[in-house]
C-alpha cells in the first residue's frame, strides 16, 4: 500500500468523519507485541487495554452518536464546547513537548548521547525508501542514495499536508461569525491559527524524535499496516522506550479523544458547506430543488438539522471497516 | 416564514480554536511517526516547516480575501465570482 493510503481518504468532509471515527475504533485496539517489549526490556510484560476483544462496532456507534448531538446543539454553546476542546489540545500539545524535552534530558534508559537518534546512522535522511512490501510485510524494493532521499521527503511533506487538513474551517464558519464584517477578523484568525500549527508541529515532532530511533518496528508498521493504533505512535513509543507506567494509557486516551473532537469538528463541516450549497438554486439539477428547500431549512436557534442528519448519514460508511480484512476497503478511494 | 440563515453568535476565539481543534485529530499524533520513519528525524523537521509554510500561504491567502470581500461561504463563492460559477459549485460539491 502506498504512502498516501495510509491515512484514510481525505478528499471530502463528510468521509473525513468516517475516518476519524474509524481511527477511533482502531485506538480501543491498544496492545504491544510482548516481544517488542521484552526487546526494550520494559519493566511489565504486556501493555495494552482489554478493550481490544470488543467489536470495533461498539466504539463506531457509540462515537457516530456522539458527534450526532454534539452537532445538534445551537451553534453559540457548540463554539463554546469547541474552544474548551481546542484549548485542552493545545495545552496537551504544549505538555508533550515539554514531557519528551524532559525524557531525552534524563534519559532514563543510557544512551550514548542526548542526541543518539540523529546520531544512528544520520539524522537526515532514513536508508532508503521502500517501494515495494511483499505479503510477509518484508521490504523487497529500496530506492537508495540522491533519488531515495528526494523521494523521502517529497514523500513526507505530501504526508504531512494529509494532517493539516481542517484550517478551512476558519471559512466555513463564516455565516455564523459575529465579527465577520468587522475588520480583518478572518486574517488575524488565519494568522494566529498556521502560527500555532506550524510551532506546535514541528516542535512536537522535533521532541519526539529525540526519543524514538526512526527504525522502531511499530513506525515501520504504521506505514503499511491498514490497522494502526496507539501503539503506532511516536508519542506513545517515547514514553514505552523510556519504561514509564501510565503515561503510555494516558497518551493512548487523548488521542481518541483528539480523534473524537476533529470528527465533530467534520461533521460541523460538512453540514455547514451542505447548507451553504442549499442556498444556491443554480447548483441543484431542477429535480432536486424541493430536497434543496428542505436542506435549507434551520431551527429556530439556527441549526441546519436536515443537513447535519444528512451530513451524519455518511458517517455510516465506518461500518464498512468493523471486519479486520474490510480495512482496505476504506483505504480504497486513495 | 421558514427560517433558513445561520444565527451569527460565534466571535473569533470561537473560530480560531474550532479551526485548531479541526487540524488537529490523530494527524499529528499518527503522522509524525510516519514521516519520521520515511526521512528521519532531521528531515521531518525540514518537512513539517515546508508543508506548514505551504497552508501559511494557502491561509493567508484566503485571509486577505475575506478581509477584502467578507463574504458568507467563501470557499465556493470565491471561485465562482472570480473563475466561474460552474468550478464553485464543482468545489462546493467536491469538498462536501
Amino acid at each position: 500500500m502506498s504512502n498516501e493510503a495510509d491515512h484514510g481518504p481525505r478528499f471530502a468532509w463528510t468521509v473525513t468523519l468516517a475516518a476519524e471515527i474509524m481511527t477511533v475504533s482502531q485506538l480501543f485496539r491498544f496492545r504491544f507485541d510482548e516481544d517488542y517489549l521484552r526487546e526494550i526490556e520494559y519493566p511489565d510484560k504486556s501493555l495494552g487495554w482489554s478493550t481490544e476483544s470488543a467489536s470495533p462496532a461498539v466504539w463506531v456507534f457509540i462515537f457516530l452518536l456522539v458527534a450526532g448531538f454534539i452537532n445538534l446543539l445551537p451553534v453559540r454553546q457548540y463554539g463554546e464546547l469547541e474552544y474548551i476542546f481546542g484549548v485542552l489540545k493545545l495545552l496537551f500539545i504544549s505538555g508533550l513537548i515539554f514531557f519528551n524535552v524532559v525524557l531525552s534530558a534524563l534519559q532514563r534508559v543510557p544512551h550514548d548521547s542526548h542526541f543518539w537518534t540523529w546520531n544512528k546512522p544520520y539524522g537526515f535522511s532514513s536508508k532508503g525508501f521502500v517501494l515495494y512490501i511483499n505479503s510477509d510485510n518484508k521490504p523487497t524494493q529500496i530506492i537508495e542514495g540522491d533519488a531515495g532521499r528526494f523521494i523521502a521527503l517529497w514523500t513526507a511533506v505530501t504526508s504531512v499536508l494529509f494532517s493539516l487538513i481542517g484550517f478551512e474551517t476558519i471559512a466555513l464558519s463564516g455565516p455564523e461569525n459575529k465579527d465577520l464584517e468587522k475588520h480583518e477578523t478572518i486574517k488575524i484568525a488565519t494568522k494566529k491559527l498556521t502560527i500555532r500549527i506550524t510551532v506546535l508541529y514541528t516542535f512536537a515532532t522535533f521532541a519526539g524524535g529525540l526519543n524514538v530511533p526512526y527504525d522502531d518496528p511499530y513506525l515501520a508498521q504504521a506505514n503499511w499496516s491498514s490497522i494502526r493504533g496507539g501503539q503506532n505512535s511516536l508519542f506513545i513509543l517515547a514514553a514505552v522506550r523510556n519504561h514509564l507506567h501510565g503515561w503510555p494509557n494516558f497518551f493512548n486516551g487523548v488521542f481518541i479523544f483528539s480523534a473524537t473532537t476533529s470528527g465533530i469538528n467534520s461533521l460541523y463541516n460538512s453540514s455547514r458547506i451542505l447548507h451553504a450549497l442549499a442556498g444556491v438554486p443554480e447548483a441543484w439539477p431542477l429535480w432536486a430543488q424541493s430536497w434543496r428547500r428542505r436542506l435549507e431549512r434551520t431551527t429556530s436557534r439556527g441549526v441546519p438539522l436536515a443537513t447535519v442528519t444528512v451530513s451524519w448519514l455518511f458517517g455510516l460508511l465506518v461500518f464498512l471497516t468493523v471486519q479486520a480484512d474490510s480495512a482496505l476497503v476504506s483505504a480504497y478511494p486513495t | 416564514m421558514k427560517l433558513t440563515t445561520n444565527s451569527a453568535t460565534l466571535k473569533e476565539r470561537h473560530v480560531t480554536m474550532m479551526a485548531f481543534s479541526a487540524c488537529i485529530g490523530f494527524g499529528l499524533f499518527l503522522q509524525s511517526g510516519i514521516v519520521i520513519y520515511v526521512a528521519g528525524p532531521g528531515l521531518t523537521v525540514i518537512a513539517f516547516l515546508f508543508a506548514c509554510s505551504v497552508m501559511w500561504a494557502i491561509v493567508g491567502c484566503l485571509g486577505e480575501m475575506s478581509a477584502l470581500f467578507p463574504i458568507q461561504g467563501p470557499l465556493f463563492e470565491f471561485p465562482a465570482r472570480f473563475i466561474d460559477e460552474a468550478v464553485g459549485y464543482a468545489t462546493g460539491w467536491t469538498s462536501w
